[in-house]
């Protein structure tokens, strides 16, 4: 299964995973240069990270109905795609605030 | 166990009943034929079994546990009327994700073998259709449903199609609509017929004449 959820992201969501790395790359810059004691920061991340993965779902939805079947005989629904894809995205983001922050905090 | 057994389906379209208390089964061993007339729910009935439509009703089991939808089971695959392979899509990559235990089995076939590298958009109609049909029909499932599997495909390669269908019939389960009806009622070892949402067993041809699918001559 890790197999098949590897050549699914690697094959078929390079643009969303740009389009939304893009953005945490951005927003990991502002609060570089803001520092993490912003809450409105906080809350604009947050907003435009999910209107990010809102953008995701509107993308895929325009492949649904081609590749439905596609990801069915794979065993896999389109919720437990996305579902995966957000997580892992979100983590990254995550680590990636995480990082900045030690950075800040120790140099 | 090894049967899959759909029971009690209905479905309808806004107010136009397709489906209605329709019952099949389908063991390991079985290749069973659906017939019916354009429209008649054969596909609908194919993609209720499969999960990919949710019906008003139904009662389906594989191997005794009640299903919600097939496809998560992973114990059912589904070969669709149009291409469902994306075209960027190498040969090799959709070979490892689509197969495991028959790999080598399909490795072993010239059409396979010598196309390894090439992008599925890269084939023709017919070879693409064949392709697909076969990662089908070689994939880990149990239970295999071929929606117009022959269509599109020669002569030759239907009977090949079939050859293929019948290698695999000691460890699947088939069920198999189509409008090539004499194929279908070749390999079939139980035809069911569609017709005005309900199914009919059918036994000769004089019963698909009687039930309105064949002409009248």
């Amino acid at each position: 299964m890790y197999q098949k959820f590897k050549t699914l992201y690697l094959h078929h969501f390079k643009l969303v995973f740009t389009l939304n790395f893009a953005l945490s790359l951005y927003f990991a810059n502002l609060f570089y240069l803001k520092g993490f004691d912003k809450v409105n920061l906080y809350n604009l991340a947050f907003g435009f990270k999910l209107l990010g993965y809102a953008t995701t779902i509107a993308i895929e939805k325009l492949f649904f109905n081609r590749r439905i079947f596609y990801y069915y005989n794979l065993g896999i629904s389109y919720r437990k795609i996305l579902s995966i894809f957000f997580a892992l995205e979100f983590s990254l983001f995550l680590f990636i605030l995480l990082c900045c922050w030690l950075w800040i905090s120790f140099s | 166990m090894d049967q899959l057994f759909i029971d009690s389906v209905q479905h309808s379209f806004g107010s136009k009943v397709v489906l209605s208390n329709v019952y099949l089964k389908c063991d390991v061993g079985e290749i069973v034929g659906v017939l019916g007339r354009n429209g008649s729910g054969k596909s609908t009935l194919l993609k209720i079994i499969f999960g990919a439509i949710s019906p008003n009703h139904k009662h389906l089991k594989i191997d005794g546990q009640l299903v919600e939808k097939g496809f998560l089971t992973q114990q059912i695959a589904y070969l669709p009327q149009s291409f469902f392979i994306p075209p960027y899509i190498k040969l090799k990559v959709a070979l490892a994700l689509y197969t495991n235990f028959y790999r080598q089995q399909l490795l072993d076939l010239a059409i396979i073998k010598n196309q390894l590298n090439t992008k599925i958009a890269e084939l023709s109609g017919g070879s693409r259709r064949f392709v697909e049909a076969l990662l089908i029909i070689y994939s880990n499932a149990k239970f295999v449903l071929l929606d117009e599997p022959f269509s599109q495909l020669s002569p030759q390669l239907i009977e090949e199609l079939k050859i293929h269908i019948k290698a695999m019939l000691p460890y699947k389960g088939f069920i198999v609509t189509d409008h090539y009806y004499q194929q279908i009622v070749d390999i079939s070892s139980q035809i069911v017929l569609i017709n005005h949402g309900c199914n009919y067993a059918i036994n000769t041809n004089e019963d698909l004449i009687l039930h309105g699918y064949l002409p009248n001559r």
